[in-house]
């Protein structure tokens, strides 16, 4: 195990360091940060950590349902396919930002892009 | 189809239903106030049937060991049966020692209680009047130094208990009071050095005050500056109280601003004078309270200032 994508990374303390720095991209960003208009916090960051430790290959309890359901009512507003590029690529970044090797980056890119079909219910 | 055995009467829960709005759908008078997990108006205790862990969540393990649990998230797919909580088990007789008048809209209530101990300036508690009727309000004081529990009410003019306290309540009045309960007030044993900015609107002004005097009562080192805003002018209160406080302590600054002033108050938009006050936002935490959109804005925007988000602490009002 100790080598899986997740202890590579950290473990669930790279996940509490990553979720500020992620969390704050993302609502800096204008091709995303309106979806996230008029949301709580404190619920956000809780759900955001539950993201990264799935993309980190960590213990998740999501399943493609839940991703599907969650993201219904954003579909509905225009959820696409670039926003979905847009989030992958903000997690690039703030992985990059926090000195984590290309090859890992790709690998955490490759399983937020497996969600991808879930995301946007299709 | 699921029941609620209440009162010896079954009531028959509609798909995706919660305890709470199936009891009201059918006209039963259970006290709620935020419908929404968070106020613990509406606790109940199941006598009978299967709980689920997110019906009890943020309640103490005391509670949850009692198997109460929050009608207004609970949404049972199996028969259950729930009783209200006897008073005597959950709450602590009080009584109204004094109601003052704080501004056009807003007046502090102070209780005396047998212990003072239990109640944490800037949590909250439940106050239940004689009628059964529940509300929240945030402890603004430090009550072992005061001798009494103050809490800040705004009166609606529909508000049940607005109208209560006006209309009805006397001095001497019995309540009962539940609680304390939320996650926003100051805690530091390890006597740490860091920045305070306390941000709030309206009645958001009273857990904020609880935590800056306990802050100062504990010796805090590191700044404390306190931002309240309102529509207007008269919105703020306690003016001159935060000012003899910043004036005999060096550490902590009052600031204040309002949507529309007629040039007593900056005119300004809290969220704007809030991101200036964290142009560099150094070891510091943030404490915001008030009304929930106004919270969420506030806290967005401390986040976004670079205040890490474990260190951003928030009971909202959800009315």
């Amino acid at each position: 195990m100790s080598d899986s994508l997740f202890n590579r990374l950290g473990g669930q303390e790279a996940v509490d360091t990553a979720v500020d720095i992620f969390y704050r991209k993302v609502l800096s960003d204008d091709r995303v940060n309106y979806f996230f208009d008029g949301v709580d916090m404190d619920k956000q960051i809780n759900k955001q950590k539950g993201f990264l430790t799935m993309v980190f290959g960590g213990p998740n309890n999501y399943t493609g349902k839940d991703m599907r359901e969650g993201h219904k009512h954003l579909v509905a507003k225009g959820l696409n396919d670039s926003h979905v590029d847009a989030i992958i690529e903000l997690l690039g970044g703030t992985l990059a930002e926090l000195g984590v090797a290309e090859s890992d980056i790709q690998e955490v890119a490759a399983i937020a892009n497996s969600v991808r079909d879930d995301v946007l219910d299709r | 189809m699921a029941t609620v055995n209440y009162e010896n009467k079954f009531y028959l829960l509609e798909d995706g239903e919660n305890v709470l709005a199936c009891l009201e759908r059918h006209n039963i008078d259970y006290p709620s106030s935020c419908k929404s997990g968070v106020c613990q108006s509406c606790l109940a205790q199941l006598t009978s049937g299967n709980i689920q862990e997110n019906w009890q969540t943020g309640l103490k393990e005391t509670y949850k060991a009692k198997n109460y649990f929050l009608p207004c998230i609970a949404k049972p797919t199996q028969d259950i049966a729930i009783k209200q909580p006897g008073l005597d088990e959950t709450s602590f007789p009080a009584a109204i020692n004094e109601i003052i008048k704080l501004s056009y809209n807003v007046v502090a209530v102070r209780l005396t209680i047998n212990d003072l101990a239990s109640w944490i300036p800037g949590q909250y508690l439940n106050l239940i009047n004689e009628n059964g009727l529940i509300r929240s309000y945030s402890i603004a004081n430090l009550p072992i130094e005061d001798g009494f529990i103050e809490l800040h009410m705004k009166l609606y003019p529909q508000g049940l208990m607005s109208n209560w306290l006006k209309h009805h309540a006397k001095l001497n009045a019995q309540v009962q009071l539940r609680g304390p309960i939320g996650e926003c007030f100051y805690h530091n044993p390890d006597k740490k050095s860091f920045n305070m900015i306390l941000a709030g609107t309206g009645t958001g002004l009273a857990p904020l005050l609880g935590i800056i005097r306990s802050a100062l009562k504990q010796n805090h080192s590191g700044n404390i500056t306190l931002l309240h805003g309102g529509c207007i002018d008269t919105d703020l209160y306690y003016q001159e109280f935060l000012r003899t406080l910043a004036k005999n302590h060096k550490n902590f600054s009052y600031l204040c601003c309002v949507l529309k002033s007629n040039g007593n108050a900056i005119e300004a938009d809290i969220s704007d004078e809030l991101k200036k006050l964290l142009a560099t936002p150094e070891n510091c935490k943030a404490y915001i309270c008030g009304p929930e959109v106004t919270s969420k804005k506030l806290k967005t925007t401390a986040f976004l200032a670079g205040i890490a988000s474990k260190d951003i602490f928030s009971d909202s009002f959800i009315i």
